[in-house]
């Protein structure tokens, strides 16, 4: 092989590997408050990041139910809110440690979503939306009368979180948030190219095939929403912790919509779609349309912007951002080569 | 007695405002093949240019409710002509999402025209109550009811026996069949939208003297017609009517006679453990999976 | 019902008894019975309607018959009656089908496709496969190797990387047979394995069966509608109409059996 291409050669196949691009991506994204700091720009960015963060984690449990296993739930944000509630009682009220609290978080809801992967033998499609908005509905309730626990309509505060006896600062809780996304998107990557991952698309293909091939359809489907409430409450632990605090009406339909917008905007089945659309639904109307002049101050508009841009995306490219820049990607990739050619 | 009747008679009127909005949500559903999540932002939007209309323009109640239905019927037109029609190709699901930017979208244009500030909108019967076997009932209660009532016999009568009725029957049962078989499905659509705004409207100026007129005026509306849907199953239209009355009345019931803290989720969870054992609602048909 | 018969004396792989179901008051099949040997390859025939679909996915499991045994010999050597297992547990037990659809995933790769029919060989826990612990990573190796080989014996191997979703039909029949040859089974069902292929399809086709019977040792049981193929390939037939059995032997024998004949081509004048 010529001396002068072995470099980028080694380059080109570290790069390849999937968990050294996750990494290098949280690496970039973890890096913002220095990036921010150091230009000078307002530090407030920070907590719309957060937050994409928080969703993407959040949509990427979605994702594993619909993408992958084709099935549909719109009580995502009464799964959140149940983790958020938890979290903050644990850590604020019980004085628990952080780790007592991820594991509880865990645990707790997920048993509740294995119910509704029970109820979603006997239903599907719109009939099963609409029943995980029963459940949603059924838990926002909740939080609103169960005011021991929650704080009623006014909600339940929390601190940033203390690992290891150390408490963490705005900042560092953020790239904390970093972490557990990149570890997120690892272990989603694996679960999904590995047998269970096949399975599950089995089952979204074709339930008879699958069943054919051995694939036991209960047990996915619990598995699929055990998964996606896991992610879920595990978000709603991330978002108390950073954004403080946690009421009632945050759980509602629409941030179950907009959880579900992320999905499919971002792109069925890409994990790294899966942020982008984070990006487009949570952080586009705050981070850019707020600070464009004039525009930006008259009531309303990010909204406006927000559900013209996600419905021109829907309509132009159904398949999500993921496919778009993909489709980017390989224009560039020819343009260069034609670029090669006509340069030999 | 009286109090059961009481209630009964409040839940009639709950029940009609969810039963206009769950007929808006069918109605789109078996003609476009859409699930309108957007029905309780755009009766919203709606019904705030009701409410501009009356306290800012001085208009009357009726002739601004009016208005509203003309915003309502423009908006349905719109959002038909300038969206739904170039969504051929868009998964279920997707299109469920287009839904959701339509919902962004009223809720950023309503601050956006009518500022941020709740609005009060009084009933169309301010005073007056009437007494019946125990219960009292104001007259705009009884209003309310009847004209939720009257509405829903217009609008059967109109599907049952008029042209643009079959034709929407004809587009909800098979939308490719009926266009090749001549039916106008593209004015079947625009009708239906324009038809579900205003009902979402007609919802929105029922529910709004209620509290007052903000964005999330219809938040709790829009869920409780999409469950009324379920419960009475999308495969008919007067399915998911059934399903609101008996919110209504479920609700009601539940949280005066149980527990007002529990009620509506005991409601909601009775209503879940009917769907599990009954997946078609309350009216539909079992669809059997074909090998 | 496990019997520790031993099952090799009576050569037999899968033995239905007396089949039958019936859908309203329309009997799609009515008292079916027959055998196929091990190893054998066996056709079940008759004409449009006569309840092979139905008969065989009774077989499978997919429905429920009303009354009869379906008796399979299993990979361990029992004897299960497989009406009332769950439809996931067949492929267990060393059974496997192919649909007549053609049933992949049209966004996964050929390889992936392949590697769905290795599914029950996996033993590594979803918690291994989360964190790809050394179990987990050897289990997905070595299946792997496995498909490239099942699909390399198919001739298809150079194509494993594609989506499914883009192929031609002849190569997605391949993939569906390659997913079964995964769980090494005792008896494949292949349903209308020759429907959409031409004549030079269908030839290789039949060659294709003759090598994996030979290779995997296994029996196959094809539920036809081509005659050519099932006279060429099948060691024994059994033919049915109106959901009844009417004749099972030699594909000589059927051929010259009236009865079939009638039921193919109408009842000859006299």
């Amino acid at each position: 092989m010529d001396k002068k291409l072995r470099g980028p050669v080694i380059i080109n196949r570290i790069y390849q590997n999937s968990y050294v691009r996750y990494l290098l991506f949280g690496l970039v994204l973890g890096m913002l408050p220095a990036f921010l700091s150091v230009t000078g720009m307002n530090s407030s960015y920070i907590v719309n990041i957060g937050g994409v963060v928080i969703y993407s984690i959040v949509a990427l449990g979605l994702n594993l139910l619909l993408g992958y296993s084709g099935l549909i739930s719109l009580g995502t944000a009464g799964f959140m809110g149940l983790g958020s509630y938890i979290a903050g009682y644990v850590t604020a009220t019980l004085e628990l440690p952080f780790a007592a609290c991820i594991l509880l978080v865990i645990l707790i809801p997920t048993l509740i979503g294995v119910l509704v992967g029970l109820v979603s033998l006997r239903i599907s499609g719109l009939y099963l939306a609409i029943a995980t908005l029963c459940v949603s509905e059924i838990l926002r309730k909740t939080f609103e009368e169960f005011d021991m626990f929650t704080g009623g309509f006014s909600g339940l505060k929390a601190k940033y979180p203390v690992i290891f006896g150390i408490g963490l600062s705005r900042e560092q809780t953020y790239v904390f948030l970093v972490v557990i996304l990149v570890l997120v998107m690892m272990l989603t990557h694996n679960l999904v190219s590995g047998q269970m991952g096949r399975a599950l698309h089995a089952m979204r293909g074709s339930e008879v095939a699958a069943q054919a091939m051995g694939v036991n359809i209960l047990k996915y489907r619990l598995i699929a929403f055990a998964l996606a409430t896991a992610y879920a409450a595990l978000g709603g632990a991330l978002y108390i912790h950073f954004i403080k605090y946690s009421y009632p009406a945050v759980w509602t339909l629409s941030m179950s919509l907009n959880i579900l917008a992320v999905v499919v905007v971002g792109g069925l089945r890409s994990i790294y779609g899966t942020v982008l659309g984070a990006l487009v639904v949570f952080a586009v109307p705050d981070l850019i349309l707020k600070r464009i002049p004039v525009i930006g101050s008259i009531n309303g508009i990010s909204y406006i912007f927000n559900g013209i841009l996600i419905i021109l995306i829907i309509m132009l490219y159904p398949q999500g951002l993921a496919k778009l820049v993909n489709d980017i990607k390989a224009l560039v990739v020819r343009l260069l080569r034609k670029g090669d050619v006509k340069r030999d | 007695m009286s109090t059961l009747l009481q209630l009964l008679l409040r839940s009639l009127e709950t029940g009609g405002i969810y039963a206009l909005a769950a007929l808006g949500i069918i109605i789109i559903y078996r003609t476009s093949n859409i699930t309108h999540f957007a029905q309780g932002s755009m009766g919203m939007f709606n019904t705030f240019v009701v409410t501009v209309l009356f306290a800012t323009f001085g208009l009357p109640l009726w002739l601004a409710t009016l208005g509203g239905m003309l915003s309502a019927i423009i908006s349905g037109f719109l959002i038909d002509f300038a969206i739904i029609r170039r969504t051929q190709k868009v998964s279920p699901v997707a299109k469920q999402i287009i839904t959701l930017g339509l919902i962004m979208i009223f809720t950023g244009v309503a601050p956006m025209l009518f500022g941020v500030d709740p609005l009060r909108l009084p009933k169309f019967f301010e005073a007056g109550s009437v007494e019946f076997f125990g219960a009292s009932i104001s007259y705009n209660g009884i209003f309310n009811i009847i004209l939720g009532v009257a509405l829903m016999l217009l609008l059967f009568y109109i599907l049952q026996k008029t042209k643009i009725g079959l034709a929407i029957r004809t587009t909800a049962s098979n939308e490719s069949t009926a266009r090749l078989m001549g039916v106008p499905t593209r004015k079947v659509t625009m009708f239906s939208w324009a038809l579900a705004a205003m009902l979402g409207c007609l919802a929105g100026v029922m529910i709004a003297p209620v509290t007052s007129v903000t964005i999330n005026l219809m938040d709790s509306v829009q869920v409780n017609a999409l469950i009324a849907c379920v419960l009475g199953g999308f495969q008919t239209f007067y399915g998911p009517i059934l399903g609101a009355y008996l919110i209504g009345i479920g609700k009601n019931i539940l949280v005066y006679y149980v527990s007002s803290v529990w009620g509506e989720q005991l409601l909601y969870l009775i209503i879940l453990l009917f769907i599990v054992f009954r997946p078609q609602g309350l009216v539909g048909r079992k669809i059997v999976k074909k090998v | 019902m496990t019997d520790t018969k031993d099952t090799n004396s009576s050569g037999e792989v899968l033995r239905v008894e007396n089949l039958s179901i019936q859908f309203g008051g329309l009997k799609a099949v009515d008292d079916l019975s027959f055998h196929v040997n091990d190893k054998e390859i066996f056709g079940l025939i008759g004409p449009n309607g006569a309840g092979k679909t139905t008969a065989f996915n009774c077989i499978t499991q997919f429905y429920r018959p009303n009354r009869g045994k379906v008796i399979f010999h299993t990979k361990t050597g029992a004897e299960i009656d497989l009406v009332g297992q769950p439809v996931h547990k067949v492929i267990k037990l060393g059974l496997v089908r192919t649909f007549q659809n053609v049933e992949l995933i049209r966004e996964l790769s050929l390889i992936d496709n392949v590697l769905i029919g290795g599914h029950i060989d996996f033993k590594a826990s979803i918690f291994e496969q989360a964190l790809k612990l050394p179990r987990a990573r050897r289990e997905e190796k070595e299946m792997r190797e496995k498909a490239e080989q099942v699909l390399s014996f198919l001739g298809i191997v150079d194509r494993k990387d594609l989506p499914a979703g883009g192929q031609p039909y002849g190569v997605l029949k391949k993939v569906e047979m390659a997913r079964t040859l995964m769980c090494e089974p005792k008896l494949i069902i292949l349903d209308e394995p020759a429907a959409g292929l031409n004549d030079s399809e269908t030839e290789e086709l039949a060659a294709s069966i003759r090598t994996i019977r030979d290779k995997y040792q296994c029996a196959i049981l094809l539920v036809e509608h081509d005659m050519r193929l099932v006279m060429n390939i099948c060691d024994r037939i059994c033919a049915i109409s109106f959901g009844k059995f009417i004749a099972c032997g030699m594909p000589e024998e059927i051929q010259e059996n009236k009865q079939v004949q009638e039921a193919y081509l109408g009842v000859e004048e006299e």
